[in-house]
């Protein structure tokens, strides 16, 4: 905006410096009173044109750079604010710090012995089970190797017995066994 | 124990060996048979299934005429070379021996012992079996030392069994169900 008013003056100020050069030969003689009139327009022309073309350009210029300056003001007015209240409350914070970390060791101090609790009563209750498992296993062990042992003796002394009657069967065995197995029948 | 095949075709020929008033000689013709179709060497060919029906016929034509069969077992055994039956003979002598038992009020027993019975014994025995089946007995004696003493009979496929091999074995089924308890 304000270059295009800068060329109309050229314009018009180079216009009327033409038009005064066509007329300086013919008007060298004039006299004082045209001598200062036709600057004078040419000034007041200039004068209405700039004030008609500059003059709102510059106003609304110079208005945009008042309400640029404003809200830059208002701007930076907030951005104190904001950082006040940002010192303000580091500076509460600062000042709360020796109690938050007490309050911090407390809590940390607290969350460790329950932790500690939870873990030593997690490993008593899985060194319960393991001791309960051990015991089970062993018992099973040992009624195993008994059935074992009770079963090998039974087989011995059906073995003994068996040896023992082949080499003692006597022909009074065979008849008290018979007498014995007719009197089941007979019942 | 015999099969119902076996069984069925027994059935058949004892009426008629009855009829005819047979029936000790069929019975043993029977088991003349049935021995040769349980021997080892001659019982295979007897049972083969791959013989055709005429070479079957002339086996039991064959056989009939070397043991002098009657023409009722000839044809008995004649009908079962036909229907392929010749591996059914032990089973068909079997059931006939049992049905000719019944017949004539006996029932065959058989006595095993460690050792041979004394002749008092086995009467014993004998006896014994006679009144509790009210038939007469006949008893077979089989020696078998596994039994260590004492006897066992079998019945009509029932077994009384008075062995010490068995009295062992129940102590000893006792012992391991008395200790597995504890």
């Amino acid at each position: 905006m304000l270059h295009r008013v800068v060329a109309v003056v050229v314009i018009l100020a180079s216009t009327a410096g033409a038009s005064e050069e066509a007329h300086h030969d013919a008007a060298a003689h004039a006299s004082g009173l045209s001598d200062l009139l036709f600057p004078t327009i040419n000034f007041a022309i200039f004068m209405a044109l700039i004030w008609r073309f500059a003059v709102p350009a510059i106003r609304s210029w110079v208005r945009e750079r008042h309400d640029a300056v404003v809200r830059a003001l208002a701007e930076a007015a907030a951005a104190k604010a904001a950082a006040e209240r940002l010192r303000q409350e580091w500076q509460q914070r600062i000042a709360e710090l020796d109690k938050t970390v007490t309050e911090l060791r407390a809590q940390a101090q607290r969350d460790a012995e329950r932790e500690r609790d939870r873990i030593l009563a997690d490993a008593y209750k899985t060194a319960q089970s393991i001791q309960r498992d051990a015991e089970r296993a062993a018992a099973n062990e040992v009624r195993r190797v008994r059935q074992e042992l009770r079963g090998e003796l039974v087989q011995k002394a059906l073995q003994l017995a068996e040896e023992r009657t082949r080499a003692h069967w006597t022909a009074q065995d065979q008849q008290r066994s018979l007498d014995e197995f007719l009197k089941q029948v007979r019942s | 124990m015999t099969g119902a095949v076996a069984r069925r075709y027994a059935r058949a020929l004892f009426p008629l060996a009855k009829q005819e008033g047979s029936l000790e000689p069929t019975a043993t013709q029977l088991a003349q048979l049935a021995a040769i179709a349980a021997d080892e060497s001659t019982g295979p060919v007897l049972r083969t299934p791959v013989l055709s029906a005429p070479r079957r016929a002339e086996l039991v034509q064959m056989l009939g005429r070397e043991l002098h069969v009657s023409e009722l077992v000839m044809r008995f055994l004649r009908v079962l070379a036909a229907h392929n039956r010749l591996s059914q003979l032990i089973g068909i002598a079997a059931h006939f021996q049992h049905l000719l038992d019944a017949e004539r009020g006996r029932v065959r027993i058989t006595i095993r012992s460690a050792r041979p019975l004394e002749a008092p014994q086995q009467q014993q025995l004998v006896a014994t079996f006679a009144t509790l089946t009210g038939k007469d007995v006949l008893p077979t004696a089989v020696v078998d030392s596994e039994l260590l003493g004492g006897v066992v009979v079998e019945v009509a496929g029932k077994v009384y069994d008075g062995s010490v091999r068995n009295q062992l074995e129940r102590l000893a089924k006792e012992l391991t169900s008395l200790s597995s308890s504890l």
